[in-house]
Order: structure tokens, then C-alpha cells, then sequence
């Protein structure tokens, strides 16, 4: 207290203050228990200190030795700004100008201030100690909780006062009072002759009329440098706290350095002043050289400011403006250097996205958004949508690369969620401890792309690696093909033999865990018993039929909407309509099989169970069939026709059964494997390979071509129509044989019709669409040329 | 588990070609003459041991094997070779009279009559053992006595007790080159071959005639033995049941592989042909083999195992249906390819009143068994040619019939004692059987009448 009390009483005498020493340890006290949570790292506000300062190195060795005593701590604070002789000097010399109407407490406060920054720096230590899953909380608080300077202080940025000038001297002025005035205008100050014109933008000034006309055009020259100086003090002013984000408080660190070597320019034409009395012809000219530079970043800063830009979009504009200047190399340095600071807030932001995969972004001005998802049950909404880009605040520098700079974070926020040991291993750690630095042209060998290239290799690498080798991966996606593709086929003969009852009933009257459990059984005995991830195969009753999910899920065109909606009603589902696999996932498999990509596999999965089960009918039937060898007329006509349309049925499952698994998806599953072995490089990649697969594998099997599968549909319930009735009659033993004859050729009819309009519509559309493989079944159903005829005569007819 | 399947070999032809049949299982799915597995089979390739076989106590592997025999010449070649540990031996049965058969259908259908409760017993005991049986599968000549006669009792009476079951058969028909020493053949073959029309549900002809010229011109091997014949017809069993042994998208069940290929229950003789045709000793000196080559190949009639005159025919044969398992290294594009040209060439004569096409089942096979091809293919097919052998069977039959030659064995019969009208049974049933599959390659075929005086 008492090693406290005199410095401070200096101080108030200094600044001639009413204030008396006890109110502001009690004030200073108040700071010290407020606990305003702060947004700024330590590092960060460091570095904003260290701007501020003319002296570093030093005040960095003082931040550092400052111990947790407050009073000793405010106690070195307030010296060292003592200490700081210039601006004291500068502010007692404020004082006395400004004595009779401003009270010294404004400065006082001012001085407050600076402690308070400087405590905020210390309660950053503290807080770095605490948990990172505050940080959301804190970086949220800043900007509200803090007052605005700039609004309460508002004769900090010496922004032309108004002063009511004490005495006008209508008397024509002298040379020397004009550069007296002239230097008070440049200064922020108002001038006996010229008055500022505030309201404009830029600022305008009023001269005097008796100001002899052969200096008002220079004087006007020369005050072009106070309008752009106050643009840039504004804007200064305007950034001096972070609520228009990091960035434009760099860029104003950075332009107050500048604007405080203005003024050391000022002050000397000052001294030069008070020695020699400088002629307005000289100071024009010395000016002269300042007028061009001051102009260039007023123009930028007041873009800056007028477009309330902010973010990626100032280092932008500022990137933009260096490319763009290539005359004046003090210029292009003072640009260079200006989107180099500027730079820094946001690369620290990128550093920790690309190396750590963390988002921080306390002013809302990063080029990353985080959408504050959790990683629930619908991995799939969560990896497109929990980090996106931000375009609007994508620096152009950057732009090409936003979508590494996205996968890169993404990929190292997906590692976390990973169990797996050594996550520590996880951060990108560069060989030579890299940093982003700014630099003008790509081109550079010390380059912010080459890290950030390496980064996005290391992430993207980590976690395709991860997924192939610590989650096997393939061997996942062998397990989905065995299974949900009916690659394991005995699986599929056992399960439909074993869960043939079950299947049969309409699914409301399935005894779920009765099915359950059967299903478990094929899992277990068939050779996939073998697979690892067999337990992840979950059974599912879906209540929409086929149609409806294809239709639900790819959103077809809507005049084809109603072929999928009308041509099976959803009333109840046999069990054999509603039976479909599950898998269940852990994350990060689960980001590899979501939703979308499970249930596009399920419509494969559900479609080739239909055909497989109908196959297997018509099989009964064949079985039956064997039995009529002995009896006497089993080659009758009728028994020969009815033998002849199961033929028929069984080739055309069959047959399109093998285009389906051979043609379709087994070679694109080559493409697909191979891709992954040889071209994708990350996980998005093999997403994309994923969908493609199973894309083509939809569109080839049918499923995306409503035309083509309600033919094909139709033919399949004609088939089981068929074998229904056949199994039915040799139930009932009732001879019904003209029933019989009449009934198959019923069904014959039908068949063929169908299956002509099926191979026609295939005809067509290979015609209209080349790469089509589906032609290859109409070439298998037709080998034999019977089909050819009947296919080619309605054409003529057609095409006539 | 399902779809198992219970070989039946019977007599001296029979037990050879199950024994080869058997040792060809073992190779592939590595398990050794013992029936344990092989320390490089362990991991399992996704291939199903037990289709054919089953595990016992101490997990070796047994398979599914009933031997029958009615003399022990062959049976005990088996049982003293290195491979006699692998069958169960309550599976093997010899009949304590020994004599055999004689040569003599009758001598083997009477006395399959007598041995009937045994043999079913170790038949229906090992039908038991499996979940879900899926068939039989029988291994026989149709020439001899034993394999016919007591075959053929066996077969009917398995279709009357396994109605639901497949009933397949590997039947040697006999070499038509050679004048054989069983001069009551024809008798012999006829009377099998009813039973093969109405109790089995598949047959796959091995025709001897064939295999033997196949043997000479293809392998060049001037005098083929027994076993050298049985190796080439173990191959098309193994590589026939490959699908269900090794189960990938389709065939995987036997009705499933053999149902498309049988359109009417009647027409269910299925011939086979196999190539790259190589024998142990001859490296693989043929060019690099295609999916188009082994296509092309495979509708060759010189590498049909069955032989018939189809270029000298007047009748225009033609195929019912086709089946190609195609084994290793293929992409179902060029087989779409092979389609295309074979189709293009306009060679291969199909029935005209149904739709048929060259299906085709895309196999793995055994990582055990090296071989010398990239792709190796089998061909079942259902050809009408294959009356041409029936016709040969029924011909000769009709010569001695007419002399009323070699009757006397059979009179001592009790099924022949009165009369002889089950061989003119048979022989309207062979004769039927004949008729069906000419009808077949008219496109007729679905108007026409069989003739309703028998059956």
C-alpha cells in the first residue's frame, strides 16, 4: 500500500487530479475482484503490449518477473508508465492546454486503463490453467462485457474538439501563426484559421478568408494530410479493442505505430518551427512526401471501415491492395507490413485449426465456422455440418485452399473423437517448429501453404490411416458386401430356409426376437462365421416398403414420384418386404457407413432379398415339379407349359440376378477397392468413392429408374403369383385341371407381356443412353433370339 | 448347417471315381488322408468343408461317404490305402456273400432287395446327421452289377424315401469302342437307365466312350488307365459342386445350380466338358488361356464327355440350357464379351420354344490346388444329342433281345422268372425318354403328346 501510495499521489498532482489516492486503490481493488472473463490468450495480449511499447524486450521481462502480489504488480504497472517520460510529457502538456475545460481525471482514467490491460493479462495466466472446454464461454463474454472506450473517451483520438476558440483575430495572420496553425490541424487540433468540418468524411476544413489567398492553395494541399491522418486515427480508435475482431485491431496496432511516427514527423517540423520559423512553402514541401502514403492507407482503412469489414475480409482488401501496388517501395513495405500484422491474429486462429483441429474464433471473424454439433446418432449431418467455410471471410490469398484448410481441421477433430492410444501423436507437429507466416507470393520457400500442406497430409493421412489400418476399414466394407450385397451366399439360402415361417407373416405378426434370433444363428454358422464384424449386423423391420424408401431417399424427379408411391401401397408388408440388416457403428466406422450411405446400401440389401426369395420359390416349385416324373401324363400339355413358364420365371431371376452381382456390383466393387487401395487420399475422398459405388450400383440394379423397376417389379410378383398358386394346388390335391390349364396360361401371358415390355423399355433406353450395362440382361434374356421377334415388331410399329 | 449332400458310391467303378472324388475334396479344402486339417488350412479361405463333409469329436474332418459294394476287391484297395482313416468305417459296406454281382443287374437289384435294411440304415443315419440334408449324390457305371443293378434299386427306393431330396447321380455309361467283357451290358444298361429316367433328378453322364478318347487325343496318353479316366472325372465333380463349396453370389445350393439347367423334370441328362484339359505330368504348354478361349473350347463337342455324332445327325440337336462355372482370374465383362461373340457366330443351336442362354457361374476355387491356368471352365449342358447314347443302349439292347441272348441269368431271377416284360418296360421308358428329347429340338416341343399307352 504505502510503496503504492507514492507514485500514485504523484501521479494525481502530475495530473492534477481530485481524486483522492484511496479512491483509486479502492477502484483498483474493485478491478482486481471483478471477475470479467477474458477472451485474450496470453500470448495474444502479449504481443498487442508489446506493439503498444517502445521498449519490448523490456516490458516483456516485467511481465514476466510480475508475481502474484496485486499491489506490487499495480505498483510497477503505474511506474513503468511514469517511467515512460514521452508520454508523460505529452500528457502534462495536454493538461495545460486543455486545463480550464477538461478535468484531469479524464487521464487518470486513461491511465486506469492501461492497468486494467495489463491486468487482463495476468488473469489470462491464470485462466490458461483452466479446463479448454470454457474457452466457448469465455471467448463469448468478451466483447459484450467490455465498455467501449471509445464511446466513453471520446477526446482520446484528439479528433478535432470542439472548442469554442477564445479569441479570432479577423486580422490577416501572419505566416508564422498560419504554420502554428497548420501544425495544430495535423495534429488533431483545432487552428485559430482553419476549423475542421467534422462531419464529412473525409474531413473537410474551413479556411479562413483572411488568410491570404497565395497560401490557401498550399495550405489546402498540405491539410490533405490531416484528413487522411484523421481517417486512420479513426480507425484506430475505432479497432483499439477487439469487438470488430483481432484482425482490425492489428491492423490498428500496426497504423497506431505509424500514425505515432506522423506525429514524431509533426513534432520535428515543430522544433524546426519554434527554431527557425518554417516558411508554409517549406512545410508544404516536407509534407509533400507524407501526403501520398497517409492518403493510400486512409483510402484502405476507410474501405475497411465504410464495409464494416472485418476477418479474412480486411486481409482481403489489404492482400489486394499489395499485389495491386508495385511503384513505391517505402509504400509497398509499409502494405507489406501492415497485412503481415494483420495476418497474425488470424493465422494464430489457423494454426490452431490446422494443427490442432480447434476452432477459435472469439470476435466471429474466422474463416471456419463451428456449428456446435454433438457427435450423436446422425454422424453424417454432424461431419458436413458441424465445421463449414465461411466464404465471406476466406482471405483471397487463401481462397484456393479453403477446402484443405476445412478438411484438415475436420480430419484432426475426427481423430480425437477416435479411440485410439497416443492421441497426443495426433497434433501436427512440423520437423522445423513451423509458424504461418504471411507472404505476398506463393512462390515463397518460408510459406504459410507448404505448412499448411503438410498439415493437411498429416491430418488427412492420420485418419485415413486410422480408419484402414487401426479400424480395418476394408475389411469393414467386406463384412457391408458380404452381408447387406449377399456376397456370403449360403447365408442368404440359410437364413431364408430357417426364417421361411417367419418371413411368410405379415410383419406386424413377427415375433421380433424369434426372428432376431434366427438371424443370429445364420450369422454364426455359415462360413461368414468367420467375419469379425458379423456382430455389428443388426436385424431391422422397416415399415415402408422398397419403393418408398428409394423414393424417400433419392427424391426423384416428381413425375416420377407417383410411380414409386403408388405401384405398392403401404399397407402391411409381409415380412419378406419389411426384413432388412442394420449395421451398427461406433464413430469414427460410423462416419464411413452413415445414415445415407447404410440405407442406400439397404435398398440393394432388400431388393436382391426379394429376388433371392423368389428365386427360391420358383425353386420349390422345380422341386415339386421332379415329383411329376413318374406319374403318368406329367408330359401332358398343360403340365409341359407350366414347367416351360417356370423355366421362364427362374432365367429371368436368374439371369438378372448374375447382372446384378457379377456385372454390376461385383465390377464396380473392383473399382471401388481398388480406388481406395490406389487413389483416395483422405476420408472425403472415400466417401465420394463410396457413394459413386454404390450410385452406379443403384442405377445398374435398377433402383434409380422407376420405369425399369416397376417392370421388373411386376415380373417378380408375377412370379410369386405363379408359384403361389402352384404351391397351393399341390396342398388342396383337388384336381382343377381346367382351372389349371386356364390359370397358367393366364399367368403365361402376363409373363410374356411383361418381360417384352421389360426388354423393350431396356431396349430403349440403351439406345438413349449408351454406357447402360443393363442391355447386357436384355442380351442373356434373349440369347436364344426368343424374344427378338416380339421385341422388334411393336418397334417398327413404333418408329413408323 | 444346410444344403449338405451324402455321396453313395456303389460297386467297383462307383468306389473308384469316389475314391478319386474324395482325394481331389481333401486337396482343396487342405485336409490330409487322415481328415485333419493342414496347418496352412487353418485360417479358412471362405470355403465350406461341410457340404461334403462333417466334423467329428476331435474335429477331423469325415465325409459324407457310404460305400457299398457286393465283392471287396475295391474297397479294400480303400481301406488299405493311405487314405483309409478319412471314411467313417460304419459308412463302409461289403456284403459278407462277397461273390458280387456278377455282372448280372438282376443278381445286384435282388440282392440290393436283401441288403436294403442295412444299407438304409447307415443311409438314413447319415441323412440324420445333417440340419438340412440337400440330396444325394450317387456314383455308379451303369454297365456292371453292382453300380446297376443294386444302384438302381437303391435309387428307387431313396426317391420314395427322400421325395424333397435331389437325387443326383455320376453315372459311367460304357465304352462303345471296346467289346466288352460284359456281354449282358446292353440288359444291364437298360434297366439303369429307367431307373436314371424316373428316380434321379440329375444325371451326369460320364461316358466312358469319351473320356477314354478324350484321354488319348487331348492328353496323349496312349493306353489310359482307370485312374488316369477317374482323375479327369473327379475333376468335373469337384469343379461341379465347386459353387456350393465355395459359396459366393449364386449357385449356392444344388437346386439352385441344377434347377435352371432341367426345364422338364424328364430331360434331366446333363453332359459335361472340361477344359484346359492337363494330366499330372504334362505342363501347361497351352497359350494363355481366355475367358473366351475356355468359352469357345467348352462348346467343342472334342472336349464333350460324352460322345455323340452331332455333325453327322440329321436332327437338328440343340442345347436345352448351359451352365459354365468359370474358375479363376476372370471380370465378368469379358465373359459378357465371350457371350457376345459365341452368339455372334451363330454356332451354338439353342431349343427354339423357350428362352436359354449360355449362363454362366463365376467360381473361386481352392488356393490349396495350384494350377497351371489362369481361368479353367466346366460345361453342364443339356443337349438333345445325349439321346444318341440312349438310342445306342436301346440298339444294342434290340439285337440281343432279338436273339433272346444271355436271358438265362436273368430268369434265375426272381424279378424275370415269369416274364420279361420290366425290360420291355424299361425299354419303352428309355425308348420315351429318346422320343422327349427329339421332340425337344422342334418347337413343337410344348404341343406334343408323349405316348400315353405306358406311363
Amino acid at each position: 500500500m504505502d510503496r503504492a501510495r507514492i507514485p500514485i499521489e504523484e501521479l494525481i498532482t502530475c495530473f492534477k487530479s481530485t481524486t483522492t489516492v484511496e479512491d483509486i486503490f479502492d477502484k483498483l481493488e474493485g478491478w482486481n475482484r471483478n471477475d470479467v472473463q477474458l477472451e485474450h490468450s496470453k500470448d495474444y495480449t502479449l504481443q498487442k503490449l508489446l506493439l503498444h511499447s517502445e521498449n519490448p524486450i523490456e516490458l516483456k521481462e516485467k511481465v514476466q518477473s510480475i508475481d502474484h502480489k496485486i499491489l506490487s504488480k499495480f505498483m510497477e504497472l503505474i511506474q513503468e508508465v511514469r517511467e515512460d517520460k514521452k508520454l508523460t510529457t505529452f500528457l502534462e502538456k495536454r493538461t495545460k492546454e486543455y486545463e480550464r475545460e477538461i478535468s484531469c481525471s479524464e487521464f487518470t482514467q486513461h491511465y486506469k486503463n492501461e492497468v486494467e490491460k495489463k491486468n487482463e493479462f495476468q488473469k489470462q495466466r491464470q485462466m490458461k490453467k483452466e479446463t479448454k472446454d470454457k474457452k466457448l464461454v469465455l471467448k463469448k463474454s468478451v466483447c459484450n462485457q467490455l465498455p467501449l472506450w471509445k464511446n466513453i473517451r471520446k477526446y482520446q483520438a484528439l479528433d478535432y474538439f470542439n472548442i469554442p476558440v477564445s479569441s479570432f483575430n479577423t486580422i490577416s495572420p501572419e505566416e508564422c501563426v498560419l504554420v502554428d496553425d497548420i501544425l495544430s490541424c495535423l495534429q488533431g487540433f483545432h487552428g485559430k484559421f482553419i476549423t475542421p468540418n467534422k462531419l464529412n468524411t473525409p474531413i473537410t476544413f474551413n479556411i479562413h478568408t483572411s488568410i491570404d489567398p497565395q497560401y490557401k492553395c498550399l495550405v489546402s494541399k498540405i491539410l490533405r494530410l490531416a484528413s487522411a491522418y484523421t481517417i486512420i486515427c479513426r480507425y484506430c480508435e475505432e479497432n483499439r479493442q477487439s469487438h470488430n475482431g483481432y484482425v482490425n485491431q492489428a491492423l490498428a496496432c500496426y497504423l497506431s505505430k505509424f500514425i505515432r511516427d506522423y506525429l514524431n514527423f509533426i513534432i520535428s517540423l515543430e522544433n524546426q518551427h519554434k527554431s527557425e520559423n518554417l516558411s508554409i512553402q517549406s512545410l508544404s514541401f516536407a509534407t509533400q512526401a507524407h501526403v501520398y502514403k497517409m492518403e493510400y492507407v486512409a483510402r484502405i482503412v476507410s474501405t475497411i471501415m465504410l464495409e464494416n469489414k472485418k476477418g479474412g475480409q480486411s486481409l482481403s482488401i489489404l492482400h489486394e491492395e499489395v499485389i495491386q501496388c508495385y511503384i513505391d517501395n517505402s509504400l509497398k513495405k509499409l502494405l507489406g507490413g501492415m497485412v503481415e500484422v494483420s495476418t497474425i491474429p488470424f493465422f494464430q486462429s489457423l494454426e490452431k485449426w490446422i494443427f490442432k483441429g480447434q476452432v477459435f474464433d472469439p470476435c466471429d471473424e474466422f474463416m471456419i465456422k463451428c456449428g456446435h454439433l454433438v457427435l450423436s446418432d446422425d454422424t453424417e449431418k454432424y461431419w458436413n455440418r458441424c465445421y463449414t467455410v465461411r466464404n465471406e471471410f476466406v482471405p483471397s490469398y487463401l481462397e484456393k485452399f479453403k477446402e484443405i484448410i476445412l478438411r484438415t481441421g475436420k480430419y484432426l477433430n475426427a481423430l480425437y473423437h477416435c479411440n485410439i492410444p497416443n492421441k497426443s501423436n495426433l497434433v501436427y507437429k512440423s520437423t522445423s517448429d513451423e509458424k504461418l507466416i504471411y507472404s505476398l507470393w506463393c512462390s515463397d520457400a518460408t510459406n504459410y501453404l507448404k505448412t499448411i500442406n503438410s498439415a493437411y497430409m498429416f491430418a488427412s493421412n492420420s485418419l485415413l490411416n486410422v480408419l484402414l489400418n487401426d479400424y480395418d476399414l476394408m475389411n469393414r466394407l467386406k463384412s457391408i458386401k458380404r452381408y447387406f450385397l449377399l456376397e456370403q451366399g449360403d447365408f442368404v439360402v440359410h437364413l431364408l430356409d430357417v426364417c421361411d415361417e417367419e418371413l411368410k407373416k405379415p410383419t406386424d405378426d413377427i415375433v421380433y426376437n424369434r426372428l432376431e434370433s434366427l438371424l443370429d444363428i445364420c450369422l454364426r454358422v455359415n462360413v461368414g462365421c468367420v467375419d469379425q464384424y458379423k456382430d455389428d449386423i443388426k436385424m431391422e423391420l422397416k415399415k415402408d416398403p422398397l419403393s418408398f424408401q428409394i423414393f424417400k431417399i433419392l427424391a426423384i424427379q416428381t413425375e416420377k414420384e407417383k410411380d414409386y408411391t403408388i405401384f405398392q401401397p403401404a399397407s402391411t408388408l409381409l415380412g419378406i418386404q419389411s426384413f432388412c440388416l442394420g449395421l451398427t457403428t461406433q464413430w469414427p466406422v460410423s462416419l464411413i457407413f452413415n445414415e445415407t450411405v447404410i440405407s442406400n446400401y439397404q435398398m440393394l440389401f432388400r431388393l436382391l432379398l426379394l429376388f433371392k426369395s423368389v428365386e427360391r420359390q420358383l425353386l420349390k416349385i422345380w422341386l415339386c415339379d421332379k415329383q411329376l416324373k413318374k406319374i403318368p401324363n406329367s408330359s401332358a400339355i398343360t403340365y409341359k407349359k407350366a414347367f416351360n413358364l417356370r423355366q421362364n420365371m427362374l432365367l429371368f431371376v436368374q439371369n438378372l440376378e448374375y447382372y446384378m452381382f457379377e456385372e454390376v456390383i461385383e465390377t464396380q466393387w473392383q473399382t471401388f477397392t481398388s480406388a481406395i487401395q490406389y487413389n483416395v487420399k483422405n476420408v472425403d475422398e472415400l466417401l465420394d468413392e463410396q457413394q459413386k459405388f454404390l450410385n452406379l450400383c443403384l442405377k445398374n440394379c435398377m433402383v434409380t429408374n422407376p420405369d425399369l423397376m416397376k417392370r421388373s417389379r411386376y415380373l417378380l410378383e408375377l412370379c410369386t403369383e405363379f408359384s403361389d398358386f402352384i404351391l397351393d394346388l399341390s396342398k388342396s390335391h383337388l384336381n382343377l385341371k381346367i382351372d389349371f390349364k386356364k390359370q397358367i396360361q393366364i399367368l403365361e401371358n402376363k409373363f410374356t407381356a411383361a418381360m417384352i415390355d421389360l426388354l423393350k423399355c431396356i431396349r430403349k433406353m440403351s439406345r438413349l443412353d449408351s454406357g447402360n450395362i443393363i442391355y447386357n440382361f436384355l442380351y442373356r434374356m434373349d440369347f436364344n433370339g426368343m424374344y427378338t421377334e416380339q421385341i422388334n415388331k411393336d418397334d417398327t410399329v413404333l418408329y413408323t | 448347417m444346410p444344403c449338405e449332400m451324402i455321396t453313395v458310391q456303389l460297386g467297383q467303378c462307383g468306389n473308384q471315381i469316389g475314391f478319386e472324388f474324395w482325394k481331389k475334396l481333401c486337396a482343396e479344402h487342405g485336409i490330409n488322408p487322415e481328415g485333419v486339417l493342414e496347418p496352412f488350412a487353418t485360417e479358412g479361405v471362405g470355403d465350406r468343408k461341410d457340404v461334403f463333409f462333417y466334423q467329428a469329436d476331435d474335429n477331423h474332418y469325415v465325409p459324407r461317404a457310404v460305400l457299398l459294394d457286393l465283392e471287396p476287391r475295391v474297397i479294400h484297395s480303400i481301406m488299405s490305402s493311405n487314405y483309409s482313416k478319412l471314411y467313417n468305417p460304419e459308412n463302409v459296406y461289403l456284403s459278407k456273400h462277397g461273390g458280387g454281382a456278377g455282372n448280372n443287374w438282376a443278381s445286384g437289384f435282388s440282392q440290393g432287395e436283401r441288403l436294403q435294411e442295412e444299407v438304409f440304415d447307415i443311409l438314413d443315419r447319415e441323412a440324420e446327421g445333417g440340419d438340412s440334408l440337400q440330396g444325394f449324390v450317387l456314383c455308379h457305371s451303369i454297365a456292371g452289377g453292382t453300380g446297376s443293378g443294386m444302384g438302381s434299386y437303391i435309387l428307387e427306393h431313396l426317391t420314395d424315401r427322400y421325395p424333397k431330396k435331389i437325387i443326383e447321380t455320376y453315372s459311367v455309361f460304357p465304352n462303345q469302342d471296346e467289346i466288352s467283357d460284359v456281354v449282358v451290358q446292353p440288359y444291364n444298361s437298360l434297366l439303369t437307365l429307367k431307373r436314371l429316367a424316373q428316380s434321379a433328378d440329375c444325371v451326369v453322364v460320364l461316358d466312358n466312350t469319351a473320356l477314354n478318347r478324350i484321354a488319348t487325343d487331348r492328353l496323349h496318353i496312349e493306353n489310359p488307365s482307370f485312374a488316369q479316366i477317374n482323375s479327369l472325372v473327379s475333376t468335373i465333380m469337384s469343379v461341379s459342386t465347386a459353387t456350393l463349396r465355395y459359396p459366393s453370389y449364386m449357385n449356392n445350393d444344388l437346386v439352385g445350380l441344377i434347377g435352371p439347367l432341367i426345364p422338364s423334370p424328364r430331360l434331366h441328362f446333363l453332359m459335361t466338358g472340361y477344359t484346359p484339359l492337363t494330366t499330372d505330368h504334362e505342363d501347361a504348354n497351352i497359350r494363355k488361356t481366355t475367358v473366351f478361349d475356355v468359352m469357345r473350347r467348352l462348346l467343342q463337342p472334342k472336349n464333350m464327355m460324352v460322345s455323340t455324332a452331332q455333325e453327322r445327325s440329321t436332327i437338328p440337336h440343340c442345347y436345352l440350357s448351359i451352365l459354365n462355372i468359370i474358375q479363376g482370374d476372370v471380370d465378368p465383362a469379358q465373359v459378357y464379351k465371350s457371350l457376345q461373340r459365341i452368339r455372334e457366330r451363330k454356332t451354338v443351336n439353342f431349343i427354339n420354344w423357350g428362352p436359354s442362354s449360355i449362363q454362366v457361374a463365376l467360381s473361386k476355387k481352392s488356393p490349396y490346388v495350384p494350377t497351371a491356368h489362369r481361368v479353367s471352365g466346366l460345361m453342364l449342358a443339356n443337349h438333345t444329342s445325349i439321346s444318341q447314347l440312349f438310342q445306342r443302349v436301346l440298339d444294342q439292347y434290340d439285337k440281343l433281345r432279338h436273339r433272346e441272348a444271355f436271358l438265362d441269368q436273368f430268369r434265375k431271377q426272381n424279378m424275370f422268372k415269369d416274364d420279361l416284360c420290366e425290360m420291355d418296360d424299361s425299354r419303352a421308358v428309355v425308348q420315351n425318354l429318346v422320343d422327349e428329347y427329339l421332340e425337344a429340338t422342334k418347337d413343337t416341343y410344348l404341343q406334343w403328346q408323349p405316348n400315353n399307352s405306358i406311363n
